[in-house]
């Protein structure tokens, strides 16, 4: 008693009135149903009840079972008397709901019921297949327990059973479960006019093939097929919630007509001609709900993409693989100055960007084609009236359904004041470190003055030390000044570059031989390995050196007493492989994604060199970058320690720079 | 005794080239801007001329080097460019210039040096 006065507490008073609303619905449809009932008092060829119980457990949730059951054993026992029959039917229509809307909700969703072609499929098989069968099993089961019915029956009763429940299940708790989830009437009055139209036509075609059609004629049954037009249009037209009330309303009339002894589907019996009316329902379901759906999650896909491009605030353009304009965004007309689609359609998009940069444009728009996408590519774009604006644009391709490039999508942004702002920084970062640079002159040469001056022998001698100390000090702030200067000019891309003929070996060589006294310090040696011919490669000898230096004195530094570094060069394939190996700390995993960043220190070389910059590295990259190489390092080594750089360089280098 | 012609806006920095080349045994002469240079250059022939290229006056350093080397009388004169500019080399050593020294990096040991090393080859 105790446990059903808390399940009773359970439910409120709402909960109460609508179980006993689905009670009466169910009871209702459930004994009209029962009225098509044949072959045997309990079996019907047609069973909306089922569609009635799955929708209503998904609408208001599980917890109206008790609904179903009551209403199921109501409806039976008022059919048979018999009590225990009853309930044991109205236990597997409980089931066969609790299962169809759990499959439903487990596999769909609880909204946005059929607005994908996968929705149906999964509906069909897991909620119209399985859960159905297993009401038929129980029913047909008890029915022979009880005496009501045979085994020579059994397979033809649980047959009848199931197609019953399954017509409930893909005709009415469709229909019911789309119109409660989605009320909206039609968007505009031809949208309204239309469907009116399409209805009236199903209408007029069901009532004359399947209440006015006799059924001797010859093309009887082939005459059905003129639904399928009808249908179709229906489906792409309207949608999933529309093809569901269409075949809802195509089943009644096709019931009503063939109880009537009229249309296509007359057959000897009754339960045969509603069994071939469920086939035939069942095939329009398996048809027309699926490209219902497609077509619904199509204008869907279609209404999200546009509203995701059109709040866009970057210019998006699809074209083709020559770079002609298929399609724009709304946010192109507005950078560009255009009113109207059609001006830019069908045009090449290079017409929008700057002459000068339609060499760089072209080749990224290869890349794009052969990598798959590039990113950040900067040029000028042009106006319509001609103006320009500094554009930054991420391509990538769009490949068709078999995978092969169809076109291009372009994401382009206006950088002018990123730009701007740029230069302005860049600007007064040249102009303070150029300020700065004559006093700096000014004191290391009148030092130099002062201990170079022989005469001058009164200056004591700690004097002259500290002179010396301020002079370096000077020589460290020089140095700082001149590396500024060159990050501001590599960032603008005025960093002078020019390139000569230079022997890589005798460089490397050099730069050695300068550092030797540093790394003898540190009691490092350095060996340099060469493979082959090495030769000379086109570079500015001076950034190839900072660069070489750089590297090398990092080697040094971070490296640990007595050790190692091994610097070296091989050529192969017109690229020069450069390698420079220590083993010395190694780079810590959470730097290792920031050495390259410009003035970024890790803690170790904050202690060990507390005077570095932190702009060697970065340095290193842009120049490698700039002359088409590539910089890279591995630390820890695989065989456990310190750090290696790679660096490989074309051999042909561009001589235009 | 050689004369070096001395260019240089920075008054500071133009005492510090008097200094060490008188020094070193070389009379000079100082000019702040590119125009008094020109008109200095009509009554004295120096042995060499150090040059900077920021100056005032709207003549710059690369305007002085031009005018004296399309002047039959002054384009044998070697021109050392002393400067904080570091992109104009190229430009400075087309248009004639005998070296392009970068004030930050240079000590006046080299400067010396150089003024010694092109003055004296003139005079071969």
């Amino acid at each position: 008693m105790r446990i059903l006065s808390e399940f009773l507490r359970r439910y409120t008073l709402k909960d109460w009135l609508v179980i006993a609303g689905v009670i009466t619905v169910y009871f209702i449809v459930g004994k009209l149903g029962l009225r098509l009932a044949f072959l045997n008092a309990s079996v019907t060829p047609m069973w909306a009840p089922t569609g009635i119980a799955i929708a209503a457990l998904l609408l208001f949730g599980q917890r109206v079972w008790p609904a179903i059951i009551v209403g199921a054993f109501l409806v039976n026992f008022s059919t048979t008397g018999g009590i225990i029959t009853s309930l044991c039917i109205a236990i597997g229509n409980t089931l066969e709901a609790v299962l169809g809307a759990w499959f439903t909700k487990r596999f769909i969703g609880k909204n946005n019921f059929f607005n994908h072609p996968a929705h149906v499929f999964k509906y069909l098989v897991f909620t119209g297949m399985i859960a159905t069968a297993v009401s038929a099993y129980v029913g047909t089961t008890s029915l022979l327990w009880s005496g009501l019915t045979t085994w020579q029956e059994y397979a033809s009763i649980w047959f009848t059973w199931w197609f019953g429940d399954m017509g409930g299940a893909l005709l009415v708790a469709p229909f019911l479960l789309l119109w409660a989830t989605d009320r909206q009437l039609f968007k505009n009055i031809y949208h309204a006019l239309e469907a009116i139209l399409a209805f009236l036509l199903l209408f007029w075609l069901a009532y004359g093939i399947f209440l006015q059609f006799s059924p001797e004629l010859v093309i009887k049954t082939i005459v059905v097929f003129i639904f399928i037009p009808l249908f179709v249009w229906i489906a792409f037209r309207f949608g999933p919630r529309e093809t569901s009330t269409a075949l809802l309303i195509l089943c009644v009339m096709a019931a009503v007509g063939t109880l009537h002894g009229k249309g296509p589907f007359v057959r000897e019996t009754l339960t045969q001609s509603l069994l071939v009316i469920q086939v035939f329902m069942g095939i329009m379901f398996v048809g027309n709900m699926p490209l219902a759906a497609a077509a619904f999650q199509l204008k869907e896909n279609e209404e999200k993409y546009k509203k995701l491009i059109s709040t866009s605030p970057d210019s998006i353009f699809v074209t083709d693989l020559n770079g002609v304009i298929q399609v724009i965004d709304q946010q192109v007309l507005k950078q560009f100055g255009f009113e109207n689609e059609n001006e830019i359609i069908g045009k090449s998009g290079f017409s929008l960007i700057a002459t000068e940069d339609h060499q760089k444009t072209q080749a990224a728009l290869a890349e794009v084609i052969r990598t798959g996408e590039v990113s950040n590519v900067e040029y000028m774009s042009v106006r319509k009236d001609g103006s320009r604006f500094y554009t930054s644009s991420n391509a990538s391709l769009i490949l068709n359904t078999r995978g092969r490039p169809e076109g291009v999508m372009i994401v382009a942004r206006d950088v002018t004041k990123e730009k701007e702002l740029d230069k302005a920084k860049s600007d007064f970062f040249a102009l303070a470190a150029h300020q700065l640079r004559a006093p700096l002159s000014a004191i290391h040469w009148n030092i130099e003055l002062i201990l170079n001056d022989k005469a001058n022998t009164v200056l004591p001698d700690s004097f002259k030390k500290k002179l010396n100390d301020i002079y370096k000090s000077n020589q460290r702030l020089v140095q700082l000044v001149k590396n500024l200067l060159d990050v501001s000019k590599i960032e603008q891309g005025v960093l002078p570059n020019n390139p000569v003929s230079v022997e890589v070996a005798e460089l490397v060589q050099s730069v050695i031989n300068d550092l030797k006294a540093a790394a003898e310090k540190k009691l490092v040696t350095i060996e340099l390995k060469q493979e082959g011919e090495i030769g000379s490669i086109f570079v500015d000898p001076d950034r190839f050196r900072e660069m070489m230096v750089n590297l090398i004195t990092n080697a040094i530094k971070f490296n640990r007493e007595k050790g190692h570094i091994v610097i070296s060069l091989v050529r192969k394939n017109d690229v020069l492989h450069l390698e420079i190996s220590d083993n010395g700390i190694g780079i810590p995993a959470e730097a290792q994604d920031k050495i390259f960043s410009k003035f970024y220190r890790t803690q170790a070389a904050k202690q060990i060199d507390p005077e570095g910059t932190g702009i060697g590295l970065f340095m290193s990259k842009l120049y490698v970058a700039k002359i088409g190489g590539k910089i890279w390092f591995e630390s820890p080594t695989k065989s456990g320690n310190g750090t290696v750089f790679y660096i490989e360089l074309p051999l042909h280098l561009q001589r235009t720079v | 005794m050689k004369t070096i012609l001395i260019i240089e806006d920075d008054n500071q920095v133009s005492k510090i080239y008097e200094e060490a080349l008188s020094n070193n045994g070389f009379k000079t002469i100082s000019a702040d801007t590119g125009n008094k240079a020109l008109t200095l250059l009509q009554s004295v022939k120096p042995d060499l001329v150090i040059l900077d290229i920021m100056l005032p006056d709207g003549m710059n350093g690369f305007d002085v080097l031009e005018q004296m080397k399309s002047n039959p009388d002054l384009k044998t004169i070697p021109v050392v460019i002393l400067t904080n500019l570091d992109s104009e080399r190229k430009t400075a050593m087309e248009i004639g210039a005998a070296d392009y020294l970068m004030k930050a990096d240079t000590t006046l040991d080299q400067i010396v040096s150089k003024v010694k090393k092109f003055a004296d080859n003139e005079e071969n």
